[in-house]
């Protein structure tokens, strides 16, 4: 774990679609309210968490940090940099391992009025740094998305992304 | 991480960082090929595919055999599933969190009105 790694880079995207059975506005208020942002955003019940704080304003950022089974600190730390109310939000921001930086993305999340509720999609473009190791991912997702690579790779984005 | 998976990794990921490589890994994403098939659609000479051949091997994206006097190269299976299998943890993690947000929104629904909000 605190082997001196040599630098790399590692590029990719994903996008998830959500159809949510609530009005923009509300689904935009969980994303920018604190109370809320905090009720769904933790997803290791099991972690503790250390800290946090939300700034949501064009320039201001988000800070969420949580320690692991072993003690081991997992930091967020996001900068908006453009918000559209009720329809669009788009962030950086880095995963801190301890003291290292294991990933950066920008991340655009957007909001479309749907039959009464919103249609959400979430675009990830995210750089693994270093040999990204996330301890408290990789258990359960290595036997994930095997198949998918060779199509990716072949496939125009592929390019698009990593060249 | 043990270093030789960081080893393993920085030569995987400096494997794909050539256009070239990439081209050759996607021709050879449709089955095995020669060093000069590999060579004709990428218009380089024979010595510097041979190069990119070598670089592709040390990341364990190919490997060789030689069939009578041709070498032929083919895609080790697997071998990319480093990256896309990162991508694919942080996916399933933002998916958990919009399960919670799903969860989130049902519990704080204001009384059912969604279509006057």
């Amino acid at each position: 774990m605190n082997s001196v790694s040599t630098p790399s880079e590692a590029h990719t995207s994903f996008r998830i679609d959500r159809k949510l059975q609530a009005a923009p506005a509300r689904v935009f208020a969980a994303w920018s309210r604190a109370e809320a942002k905090q009720a769904w955003f933790s997803c290791h019940d099991d972690w503790r968490d250390a800290g946090y704080a939300l700034d949501f304003r064009v320039g201001g950022s988000e800070y969420n940090e949580v320690s692991d089974g072993d003690g081991l600190a997992h930091v967020f730390r996001a900068h908006f940099l453009d918000i559209v109310p009720d329809r669009r939000i788009v962030y950086a921001y880095e995963l801190l391992l301890g003291e290292r930086r294991i990933s950066v993305s920008l991340v655009t999340v957007a909001f479309q009025p749907d039959a009464g509720g919103t249609l959400m999609s979430f675009t990830e473009q995210v750089v693994f740094l270093d040999g990204y190791t996330d301890n408290g991912e990789r258990r359960e997702g290595t036997e994930v998305g095997l198949d998918k690579l060779g199509a990716w790779l072949v496939s125009p984005s592929a390019d698009a992304v990593v060249g | 991480m043990p270093d030789s998976q960081q080893a393993r990794l920085d030569a995987l990921f400096h494997a794909l960082s050539d256009g070239s490589r990439r081209r050759m890994i996607d021709q050879l994403s449709q089955g095995p090929a020669s060093v000069s098939e590999l060579a004709r659609p990428l218009e380089l000479a024979m010595p510097s595919v041979v190069k990119h051949l070598a670089v592709l091997e040390r990341g364990g994206l190919v490997n060789s055999e030689k069939q009578g006097r041709v070498r032929t190269f083919q895609l080790v299976p697997g071998a990319l599933a480093q990256v896309e299998t990162w991508a694919a943890e942080r996916e399933r993690t933002w998916r958990r969190r919009f399960d919670r947000l799903e969860a989130f929104l049902a519990a704080s629904d204001g009384g059912g009105r969604e279509g006057s909000a």
